[in-house]
């Protein structure tokens, strides 16, 4: 069901829009939410093209969050999910997840490289991107002491 | 043809001179993991080969700068009277934190930016400059 699920985002093409490998005209962007406590980041995604955007949850599929660690390596959240509600984004419309800073640092569901489960425990500046497909955010640095 | 040759190359060398300096100054905001209230870093690199004084933040050329949902932009000071420069040796770094971000709930003295109130919905946009140097933007998004 997973193979079938993950396969169907990345099919391109003849999907209404999937987000999987063309998402041009759609902009990516991490933020930090002034209205919640704790810390929690904001993943704003703005759909500027003509066709509705299709994606799927923060974490899934191809809705990926990556860290840089202190070290340079990408570690992903990927959560090993079906899914089976996607979200629709209209032309001309925004859409705001958020996520909890902490939830994603002590989250189990990281990979490094997509494979192993990993731990971030080591100090030092982090850098956080959010990306859509192909499509990257910006960065957010993180200092953890 | 030698002579312009040289002249050429003379200004290439003055050139890369006179605009290296500030790019060896790197600005960056962050924010802080594991500590409450939310905390937001300001790290402050010195890459050059000389000491860079630097002025504690939102004092003098130590500018933090906010870009409202209209994007109107604010220039937050801090209205302290003496300040007292900080030496930065070369291939070191200073953080300065902002907890709770302070400069947002007002108590920080803006001189400036008296008609901020970040009540506004939408997104907000943050940065610092010191001198030329510019550092990454963070956004905030009230909602």
């Amino acid at each position: 069901m997973l193979i079938l699920i993950i396969s169907v985002c990345f099919a391109g093409g003849k999907q209404p829009n999937d987000s999987g490998l063309k998402l041009l005209n759609v902009r990516t962007e991490l933020g930090v939410s002034l209205s919640e406590d704790p810390l929690t980041i904001v993943f704003i995604v703005e759909n500027n093209s003509k066709n509705e955007l299709k994606m799927s949850p923060l974490g899934t599929s191809d809705s990926r969050i990556v860290l840089i660690k202190p070290d340079g390596t990408e570690v992903e959240l990927f959560a090993w999910a079906e899914v089976t509600k996607f979200i629709i984004v209209k032309p001309g419309e925004s859409f705001t997840q958020k996520m909890p800073l902490e939830r994603i640092f002590t989250s189990k569901a990281l990979r490094l490289n997509g494979k192993e489960p990993f731990e971030l425990n080591e100090k030092g500046k982090y850098n956080m991107y959010w990306k859509i497909g192909e499509v990257k955010s910006n960065q957010i640095l993180i200092l953890k002491e | 043809m030698i002579n312009k040759a040289i002249v050429f190359l003379f200004c290439v060398l003055f050139c890369s001179l006179a605009f290296s300096g500030e790019s060896e100054i790197v600005l960056d905001i962050g924010i802080e993991m594991d500590v409450q209230p939310t905390t937001l870093c300001f790290t402050l690199q010195n890459h050059s080969e000389s000491d860079f004084s630097a002025m504690p933040l939102g004092n003098a050329n130590s500018k933090i700068i906010i870009v409202d949902p209209d994007k109107i932009k604010y220039e937050l000071f801090v209205s302290e009277k003496i300040a007292k420069p900080i030496i930065i040796k070369p291939g070191e770094s200073k953080v300065w934190k902002l907890k709770n971000f302070e400069f947002l709930k007002g108590n920080l003295s803006i001189m400036n930016a008296k008609d901020l109130k970040m009540d506004k919905k939408g997104k907000y946009i943050i940065y610092w400059q010191v001198n030329e140097s510019k550092s990454n933007e963070i956004i905030m998004l009230k909602e």
